[in-house]
């Protein structure tokens, strides 16, 4: 009598029957490959796992082929929904671009009481008032950041220190929100400042018109002071003072702080971090320096190479999850903007990480002088007498003149992530970006060899170091799913 | 190590096109630019002689260790010749499709 049941042969699939969707993929380390799609949802498999895939002989019926189809790395006879889910995301994550330019910065003076061994800006003395925007200036700048399609639009003050030119920061505030009464932006001010001159006035300004405060906040306070000299050799307790009275004034959320990784710091990640945490502050950017400004002059950019910053980060991001298993919530910022691009599919605002290139569509500066750029390192450049990312200048060129100009597009264009060689093949290209001010300051060119790219060094070794930590350590994969806004 | 001829400081490694695909090998040789130079020099078959240098600022490097990081990562090249070619009209077809009815289209055919 025959079986009422089919045999097991017909419920399997048909070889073959799926097709492979896009992706990249990488070598994560001796054993393992990481495979992103093209949106940077990933999967880390064995090599002969990623030669059955990509050959069509991985079994449908396989915990690993469920786990493909389910991150849109394939499609077959089943569901022929991922490529639509696929360009969905692909939307989303690009939306970014047609928003171009939020932030615009305002280099009110180039004046500085400070004389930082590394500033990544050519500061002159107090008293040279020729370093100063007027007030002209800062109209005509007002009339680019408002021609900006931008919804959200961020007004940074820069110096120099820029309190020393608080009366334009004035003007500026008061002109910006009279222009916004009809422009409805979202509209933020922040203002980068080493807190040196900070006045009850000052605080009140900032209070009633929600302005943020930044500072520098290098570590320990020898380090700090050793980073940051200026007379009196009280950076750190001008800082430290400045930091409590802003967040009396203005609420603790209103006040942040950046540090500088120097060769002083690589050997006291976890006294950097212990100093943020003694402050109150929740988290840390762990930052390299730049090949830009003072760095260059005073040979401080090329005090540590890549390797010597990663072992630094390394170091940080494990003792930053130890006091998370602690108790103690506290972020590495560059580590959680990277996750988010991993783990979401939303694109981040962070300028560096972006393709095309964040320069100009992601930020512009407005130099003391009326002159534009399409970033501060690329102004960096420009004081050290390189001016070739100069856009033009507000008094003599149109706002379409500067947008439209090839110190703009050339460098964006010819930097595409997505047609440099090694980039365009690489598993982690939806997570990094391209930066042509870093690779035209190494390398005079605006792309960059990439097998030679300390970007590219340290930004690989960040990677590979986070999917480790996801798939290797479910107990840190919890903290850092925590740092994620989805 | 198999297939590799040593002369002094330089190492010949010679690959067969009819395996691996001439842009395979430059994509991997270029990728090896921070450990090694590296020339490829065709033969009159189709075998292609990869002329591995660790003379002056490669001096440093490992040439067994390189080489066979080489041949690894012209393993990869060729799996992603594979993907490349099936997936490259459903790439073409997911990005226009994303940037279709976008704003930047419109400002474009203003």
């Amino acid at each position: 009598m025959a079986s009422v049941f089919k045999d097991e042969a017909f419920f399997l699939p048909a070889e073959h029957t799926y097709s492979l969707l896009p992706f990249r993929f990488i070598r994560l380390d001796s054993d393992r490959y990481v495979a992103v799609n093209e949106v940077g949802e990933s999967r880390v498999l064995l090599r002969h796992e990623l030669e059955l895939f990509v050959k069509k002989r991985l079994p449908q019926t396989s915990s690993l082929y469920f786990a493909l189809k389910a991150s849109h790395f394939v499609e077959d006879n089943d569901s022929d929904i991922a490529p639509d889910l696929l360009t969905l995301k692909v939307r989303s994550k690009r939306a970014r671009i047609a928003r171009f330019t939020s932030l615009h910065m305002f280099v009110v003076t180039l004046r500085c009481n400070h004389s930082c061994r590394y500033c990544q800006v050519s500061r002159q003395s107090e008293d040279r008032s020729a370093y100063d925007m007027t007030e002209a200036t800062a109209d005509k700048a007002l009339d680019f950041t408002f021609r900006s399609p931008a919804p959200a639009i961020k007004i940074e003050f820069q110096g120099g220190e820029p309190l020393l030119n608080f009366d334009l920061i004035k003007y500026i505030v008061l002109a910006a929100e009279g222009r916004n009464t009809v422009e409805k932006r979202d509209l933020v001010f922040v203002i980068a400042t080493n807190l040196s001159f900070l006045t009850d006035e000052i605080l009140n300004f900032c209070r009633d018109h929600a302005i943020l405060i930044s500072t520098s906040l290098d570590g320990p306070e020898d380090l700090h002071n050793a980073n940051r000299p200026k007379p009196g050799n009280d950076s750190y307790q001008v800082t430290i003072d400045g930091i409590r009275r802003a967040r009396e004034a203005l609420g603790v959320d209103q006040v942040s702080a950046l540090m500088t990784t120097t060769k002083a710091s690589l050997l006291r990640v976890t006294e950097i971090v212990d100093e943020y945490v003694k402050q109150g502050f929740k988290g840390i950017f762990l930052r390299n320096l730049s090949p830009y400004g003072f760095a260059i002059k005073t040979r401080y950019f090329n005090a540590y190479d890549s390797d010597n910053w990663l072992n630094f980060y390394r170091r940080g991001l494990d003792y930053i999850l130890e006091l998370n298993q602690q108790g103690c919530a506290f972020t590495e910022f560059y580590t959680a903007t990277i996750l988010q691009k991993m783990l979401t599919p939303y694109e981040t605002g962070f300028v560096n990480l972006r393709s095309p290139a964040g320069i100009g569509i992601a930020g512009i500066i407005f130099n003391y002088n009326g002159e534009v750029y399409p970033s501060d390192e690329a102004r960096m450049k420009a004081e050290m007498g390189d001016k070739i990312f100069c856009m033009g200048n507000l008094t003599t060129e149109s706002y379409e003149q500067m947008m439209l100009s090839s110190a703009l597009l050339t460098p964006l264009e010819d930097s595409v992530a997505e047609s440099v060689p090694m980039c365009e093949e690489c598993a982690f290209l939806p997570y990094c970006g391209s930066d042509p001010d870093y690779h035209y300051a190494t390398q005079q060119d605006f792309v960059g060899h990439k097998a030679l790219s300390g970007f590219c060094k340290k930004n690989m070794g960040i990677f590979r170091y986070i999917i480790h930590k996801l798939e290797d350590n479910p107990e840190a994969r919890q903290i850092l799913e925590s740092w994620v806004n989805w | 190590m198999n297939g590799v001829v040593r002369d002094g400081d330089k190492f010949v490694l010679s690959v067969d096109t009819r395996v691996y695909s001439l842009e395979a090998v430059k994509k991997t040789a270029y990728k090896f630019a921070a450990a090694t130079s590296i020339i490829l020099q065709p033969r009159k078959d189709e075998i292609v002689r990869v002329l591995f240098n660790f003379a002056g600022v490669h001096g440093r490097s490992d040439p067994e260790g390189v080489i066979s990081d080489f041949c690894n990562e012209l393993l990869d090249q060729d799996l992603r010749e594979i993907i490349k070619r099936e997936t490259a009209p459903i790439r073409n077809l997911i990005l226009a499709h994303a940037f279709s009815r976008s704003s930047l289209v419109e400002n474009n055919e203003v």
